[in-house]
């Protein structure tokens, strides 16, 4: 009979502990932060998805839109290139382009060395001389161009 | 069927706040668990929502003792009981009226202290153990009126039982705590913990038995000098 006095004693005693070791961690306040949690926690369950808007940018491109009139430049400006490519086919050799004039001059240079193919040949310093000749009658803009790049010769003077 | 608890002592002792609810012939859990399932069969969430609050505060204490002995960790015990709660009202229509709401919420917040607990084990494999638990402020079962020397007994006395408790096998405490700190039944415990009635008393048996030996050897020891 004492046994399970004592031993109603001893759980009383323990249960007792163990529920204020519990209590003493969660007060009221934390119990009232708890409630208020959960009850944010389920009514976010409840809400559905939030679906987020595709981006702007990445939409797909909308239709090409023009105008009559632009459509009419247009179709003018491809008119234009048209009649200036016939035109310019048709307009004389010498108003083609500039660079033909120089093609021409190398060619008679060309011609000239070869009408002296008969003749001694001439050293290489000869040679180059009548080549720089040739490179002279250059349009202006590309003598500068012409400037800058190495002389054969020069190559070899630095080795 | 239900068995009387061994707890007779402890409920005369114990002060109103501490009485529990009797779950015969329906509790008030239960009753409010069964309006909050008609409630949201209706597709009136908003309602079930607010009767929720009712079931919650009067489960809440519990749930955190219940908790706090499991995971020993406030933190832990907190996120469980919340977790257990929001569970309860996600499955609430699964709730079958004839059981007891209370060993229904016990079986799910106990089921979440376990796998609380496992994950806790897995992640502390990789990090240093605290040293000790800050968290918990020291325990005073006492009335805070007593005087310096009572209290000091008194948490003398309740460091021995926190430590003689940690020394019981896990089985037999959460047996314990269910029957004693939870105050369920032993039928009520052995549904919430899937074990067989005789079970759940050789368990708790044990535990008395330990505790015990573990406790009036000391306090023989104490005589003694």
């Amino acid at each position: 009979m004492s046994d399970h006095v004592s031993d109603d004693h001893l759980i009383h005693d323990v249960a007792a502990t163990m529920k204020a070791e519990a209590d003493a961690c969660f007060p009221d306040e934390r119990l009232s932060r708890q409630q208020a949690k959960i009850l944010q926690r389920i009514e976010q369950e409840g809400r559905p998805g939030r679906v987020i808007a595709f981006p702007a940018g990445h939409a797909a491109a909308p239709a090409l839109r023009t105008a009559p009139v632009a459509r009419w430049i247009a179709a003018a400006a491809a008119v234009a290139f048209l009649i200036g490519l016939l035109a310019g086919q048709r307009l004389p050799h010498e108003f083609q382009r500039p660079n033909a004039r120089i093609a021409t001059a190398a060619s008679t240079a060309t011609a000239g060395t070869t009408l002296r193919a008969s003749a001694p040949l001439p050293s290489d310093d000869e040679f180059l001389g009548e080549v720089e000749a040739a490179a002279d009658s250059r349009p202006a803009v590309l003598q500068h161009l012409d400037a800058l790049t190495p002389r054969a010769w020069e190559v070899e003077v630095g080795q | 069927m239900r068995t009387p608890p061994r707890r007779a002592v402890a409920h005369a002792t114990a002060g109103p706040a501490d009485q529990p609810e009797r779950l015969h012939p329906r509790s008030k859990a239960s009753e409010v668990a069964g309006a909050i399932k008609a409630l949201v069969l209706a597709g009136e969430r908003d309602a079930a929502r607010d009767r929720f609050a009712e079931l919650v505060a009067c489960q809440q204490r519990r749930a955190v003792r219940i908790a706090y002995q499991y995971l020993r960790d406030a933190h832990d015990a907190d996120e469980a009981v919340q977790d257990a709660f929001v569970k309860v009202f996600t499955h609430i229509t699964t709730y079958r009226e004839e059981l007891p709401f209370e060993v229904w919420f016990t079986r799910i917040l106990v089921n979440g202290c376990l796998d609380m607990r496992k994950s806790r084990a897995r992640r502390l494999r990789w990090v240093l153990p605290a040293s000790s638990n800050t968290d918990a402020p020291p325990i005073e079962p006492v009335a805070p009126q007593a005087s310096p020397e009572e209290r000091l007994v008194a948490s003398e006395r309740a460091k021995e039982i926190a430590a003689a408790v940690e020394q019981l096998p896990d089985r037999q405490r959460a047996v314990f705590t269910l029957c004693h700190v939870a105050e369920h039944s032993t039928a009520e415990v052995s549904q919430a913990l899937g074990l067989s009635e005789a079970t759940v008393r050789v368990h708790l048996f044990r535990a008395v038995r330990k505790l015990r030996k573990l406790l009036g050897g000391e306090r023989e020891q104490k005589a003694k000098l």
